[in-house]
């Protein structure tokens, strides 16, 4: 089955010919994909193949060398102050490593942006945050520190934290990275639940090929500067690409070479 | 011959990089300043860890050098039976020069190191970034209160140590060599100026302040995310604030008190 949205008022982002870099190598040529409204998207690929990067352009803190970002038909790439801060309103984004700001409380992390957004009375702003940590399953841990957290319930403060303001848009950035298996399910459910009850979007860019093809309605698979292959989890695992297949099936050697460049072997164990 | 030319191209772009880097930090810096007076609570709580946590050096350290200043100051003017200038002449050199100056590098040790550390690793960790995507300006939220607190920590803390620099003095002179009590206050208070010295002595401290403050929370920015990074960036700024304090302060000492008249 096709999930692929087919009307426009379906779609949350429109990425068109992007061309994107840091100094002179492309990270991305000529790539576009759209996002649909109201699913929830896996971004996949290698490490280094510009998942995160793409996050970063769509939260508008990198900017495209060429080509459109498009948020409900606002352009993200030339959005600057203000109507940037407007637009970022809008979407949540959970960080790899949580970026739990460490001089708050689990409790002041997730009023963080409540208090600096909103003109909210303290009771409401308790209110809600009480009901974010109830989401997340914290509502006990509302006084520890992020350092006396561990790994699984940062990423789920922060978790709390990305949607405290009840955005349009929640993006991920390897949320299941150095978690134990309990934690990660953890994790899991939550995007999929908050998902669905909040009618959010939400973009999970992972490396972890199991759990990203579990949650996902939609995958795109990222390499080689563009969208190497998209579809539903069913229709990537029937993917004949090779990059693909190696990437899925987590094969050491194939189109992504295991060996990093180098003169040949015999060459450099010669001595003369 | 072409390896010193690549050298000096890159020290020159080095030097021009630098230069863009200060400029893109101290404009959002400037009117974050501005911003953030609406919300003086930030300020104050960064009062307290900037300027309240640095208190206990700042008085331990005053008290000891004021009584190493009466006990060199009492040997040297007892030779000329001049002891009883001893009371002016250090609160003289405390309120000019070594009010300021101290407390200014004992603030670049303890404060700004504090303050490069943390900005470093808000920025490894990427707080900064987080709070850029909660649409937060960090330059605003972050940076800007802990501006205005070292500016305005740093006169106070130079005050508390003159002080306490003065009754440490004053321990030495009066309570353990004998000189009368009445004389060492008196000729202090005929003595000091308050426009040439006391006010000279703040303003040297103000300036103080703003450039120990603008390096920490400059090299904290632009630290690189790594553990060595914030290590070097932590050392730099305790160099760089301690020489520009020493080098200021003896433009500012020529600016004050040896200009013409």
């Amino acid at each position: 089955m096709n999930t692929w949205p087919d009307s426009s008022d379906e779609t949350l982002i429109t990425i068109e010919n992007l061309d994107f870099g840091f100094g002179r190598e492309l990270i991305f040529k000529d790539m576009s994909l759209i996002i649909p409204r109201g699913k929830v998207t896996a971004i996949m690929g290698p490490s280094g193949c510009g998942k995160s990067t793409l996050l970063g352009l769509v939260g508008g803190r990198l900017k495209p060398k060429r080509g459109s970002i498009d948020f409900e038909g606002k352009r993200v790439d030339k959005a600057r102050g203000k109507k940037l801060y407007g637009l970022r309103r809008q979407m949540g984004m959970l960080f790899q490593n949580s970026a739990l700001l460490t001089d708050l409380d689990t409790f002041e992390n997730i009023a963080f942006p409540l208090r600096e957004q909103t003109a909210l009375p303290d009771e409401i702003i308790e209110i809600i945050v009480k009901m974010k940590l109830e989401l997340v399953g914290l509502r006990g841990a509302s006084e520890l520190q992020p350092s006396e957290l561990s790994g699984g319930m940062a990423r789920r403060v922060a978790l709390a934290r990305a949607i405290a303001l009840d955005p349009k848009l929640a993006m991920y950035d390897e949320p299941f990275v150095g978690l134990d298996p309990i934690s990660k399910g953890v994790i899991v459910k939550l995007i999929r639940e908050l998902n669905d009850a909040l009618d959010l979007t939400s973009l999970v860019v992972t490396h972890d090929v199991q759990e990203g093809l579990s949650i996902a309605d939609y995958v795109y698979i990222l390499g080689n500067q563009n969208v190497l292959g998209q579809g539903t989890a069913a229709q990537i695992q029937e993917s004949e690409d090779p990059m693909v297949q190696q990437f899925i099936h987590g094969l050491p050697d194939g189109p992504v070479p295991y060996q990093y460049p180098a003169s040949p072997y015999a060459d450099d164990l010669r001595h003369d | 011959m072409i390896r010193s030319i690549i050298n000096l191209g890159a020290r020159t772009i080095g030097m021009i990089r630098w230069a863009g880097e200060g400029a893109l930090f101290l404009l959002p810096s400037f009117f974050g300043m501005l911003a953030v007076l609406r919300r003086p609570r930030l300020i104050a709580q960064q009062l307290y860890s900037v300027g309240v946590l640095s208190m206990v050096i700042i008085v331990i350290a005053g008290f000891f050098v004021g009584m190493v200043l009466g006990l060199q100051g009492y040997i040297q003017l007892s030779a000329y039976k001049a002891e009883s200038a001893l009371g002016l002449g250090v609160a003289l050199t405390l309120s000019r020069e070594l009010g300021p100056v101290v407390t200014a590098l004992l603030f670049a040790g303890r404060a700004g190191s504090a303050l490069t550390a943390e900005i470093g690793l808000m920025r490894a960790t990427e707080q900064l970034a987080a709070m850029e995507m909660m649409a937060v300006n960090p330059f605003e939220r972050v940076i800007a209160p802990r501006y205005w607190a070292g500016i305005i920590a740093m006169p106070l803390l130079a005050a508390m140590f003159t002080l306490v620099g003065i009754y440490g003095c004053w321990l030495v002179g009066v309570v353990q060599f004998g000189i009368d009590h009445g004389i060492f206050w008196s000729t202090m208070e005929a003595g000091v100026d308050f426009r040439e010295d006391i006010f000279n002595g703040i303003v040297k401290s103000v300036i103080f302040g703003a450039v120990v403050t603008g390096i920490a929370l400059f090299e904290g920015y632009f630290a690189r995310p790594t553990s060595e990074g914030v290590s070097r960036a932590t050392t730099r700024t305790v160099v760089n604030s301690s020489l520009s304090i020493l080098a200021l302060d003896y433009l500012l000492t020529s600016l004050m008190f040896a200009g013409p008249g």
